[in-house]
């Protein structure tokens, strides 16, 4: 059976268009690579000292 | 747009195109696989983009886009699928990024054109997304009902819009409005086949239908055990003249029961189709008659605060007229004073209501002008007055010390201006004139240099 009050807490409010901009400027764009070259980054480093 | 050059692993230099090392000499395989994961989702995506599994398109592509950001297919496919299930602005955040990193021959670009050339379009869908939010606050406020009707205006400016369909389902199913429910999940799987929360509703809803049948078979169960209980009618005896009449009605009886079981159920079902219909449309009229109650209801509400704010204004503008004269007032006293009018001055200065004056520098002005006027009137207005008592000339003297009244009645002087004021009346034969003003005068200043005289003439003028 459905619980409507817990349900309804799960509809949130959509972004207008006029929200779209800083949406995309607070877009996380990291993909795998990214993560990986950090690691890979941070194991040279501490390599290093 | 952006670098998309690599590091190797085991040196930290940056690979070539084609993942090699030139420091370590060798091919780095690891980047090649998260590259191919990602065309691999992506084709998933497309699978399943093309039989309406939306959901599930956007979850493998969002995927696809994680291992490689720079696969533009899967960024410009989950733009084009949330589009397509009515999220406007999450389609246009995948374009714009999309046509950020690859700016040339990208096929976002048209994406974004096509809906920024068409204004009227992007309108209704924003607004679709305004009210979408509108009807989410109506819901927190408890107001369903104008929920419902600010849904049913999304659906009607964004066909597509997923999400407004499962809440005008869900406010359904909490309404109890079970077909209106049913066919409005419907309607979102036919957007979106597999949306989780769309099927779950539409499952909640067979389920609680299935339940209310079931309940209803066990209380027909429950009849069909009272009737067997039911006592057995008396048999009587067999007589022979008797049996032609059983048959007959055993015949009818059967005749009866082959009308019931063969053409009854037809009719009846046709009446049962007719009855449904008829609940139908009586459901449907007493909901668009509901619909018109709240939007009448709002109507109303609306009417009635545009009623307050037009008496506020209303109020204001009467407030503003106010000052207006007051401030003219208060104009025409100052120019009076700048042409050494004083008594004009001072008599604009009388005719204002200082309660009317609201500005702190017209204020300071009034007090400023009444402190300079009024005693300097009302002193020379009563030495003229006394002047004109002293010759006789009552009328004269009244008009000069009724002046200095109106100016002043707090000066050292205030209390004999009333007294020549009353013996002045009471020279002119006006005597109940006379009581009055001497009474008053001691009344109002009870400790007055003329209190003696003043009582004298009171006791002559009372008798």
């Amino acid at each position: 059976m459905i619980n409507f009050e817990e349900e309804i807490k799960k509809f949130k409010p959509c972004l207008e268009i006029e929200q779209a901009e800083e949406a995309i400027y607070a877009y996380d764009s990291k993909d795998v690579s990214d993560i990986l070259q950090e690691m890979i980054k941070e194991i040279k480093k501490e390599e290093d000292k | 747009m952006e670098n998309k050059s690599k590091i190797c692993p085991i040196c930290g230099n940056e690979l070539n195109e084609d993942f090699y090392c030139e420091h370590c000499k060798s091919v780095i395989n690891v980047y090649e696989k998260i590259i191919n994961t990602s065309k691999l989702l992506y084709n998933q995506g497309l699978q399943k983009s093309k039989v309406r599994d939306l959901s599930g398109a956007i979850t493998v592509l969002k995927r696809s886009i994680k291992y490689d950001k720079y696969n533009m297919d899967s960024r410009n496919l989950l733009g084009l699928v949330y589009f397509e299930v009515g999220e406007v602005v999450l389609a246009l955040e995948q374009w714009v990024i999309s046509k950020n990193i690859e700016p040339d021959n990208n096929i976002a670009e048209y994406y974004i054109n096509q809906i920024q050339q068409n204004q009227h379009k992007l309108d209704k869908l924003n607004s679709a997304i305004k009210k979408y939010n509108l009807a989410l606050k109506y819901i927190d406020q408890k107001n369903n009902d104008l929920a419902v009707i600010q849904l049913k205006k999304v659906i009607s400016l964004n066909p597509k819009f997923l999400r407004a369909y499962c809440l005008l389902g869900l406010l359904y199913i909490h309404d109890t409005f079970n077909e209106k429910a049913k066919r409005i999940l419907s309607k979102a799987l036919s957007l979106d086949k597999n949306n989780y929360i769309a099927l779950k509703y539409y499952e909640s809803v067979v389920e609680s239908e299935e339940e209310l049948l079931n309940e209803a078979t066990d209380d027909e169960a429950n009849e069909k055990i009272v009737y067997k209980g039911r006592p057995k009618v008396k048999t009587h005896d067999k007589n022979p003249l008797s049996t032609g009449l059983i048959y007959t009605v055993f015949g009818t009886i059967i005749g009866v029961a082959l009308m019931y079981f063969l053409i009854m159920p037809n009719a009846v079902n046709n009446k049962q189709n007719e009855v449904s219909k008829l609940k139908d449309q009586l459901q449907t009229a007493t909901e668009s008659y509901d619909n018109q109650i709240v939007e009448l209801q709002n109507e109303n509400t609306n009417l009635n605060t545009n009623i307050k704010e037009k008496e506020t204004l209303i109020t204001e503008l009467e407030g503003m007229q106010v000052d207006l004269e007051a401030s003219q007032g208060l104009y025409d006293a100052v120019n009076y004073y700048l042409s050494d009018d004083d008594i004009k001055a001072a008599n604009a200065l009388v005719s204002l209501d200082a309660n009317q004056i609201h500005t702190t520098s017209a204020n300071a002005v009034y007090q400023l002008l009444k402190e300079e006027l009024f005693p300097k009137i009302a002193k020379s207005s009563y030495e003229k007055g006394y002047r004109y008592y002293q010759s006789k000339q009552y009328q004269e003297a009244i008009d000069q010390l009724t002046m200095a009244r109106k100016f002043e009645k707090q000066a050292y002087f205030s209390d004999e201006t009333l007294y020549f004021m009353a013996r002045s009346y009471q020279k002119l034969g006006q005597s109940q004139t006379a009581i009055n003003l001497f009474t008053q005068l001691l009344e109002e200043y009870p400790e007055a240099t003329l209190k003696r005289d003043a009582t004298n003439f009171l006791n002559q003028l009372s008798q």
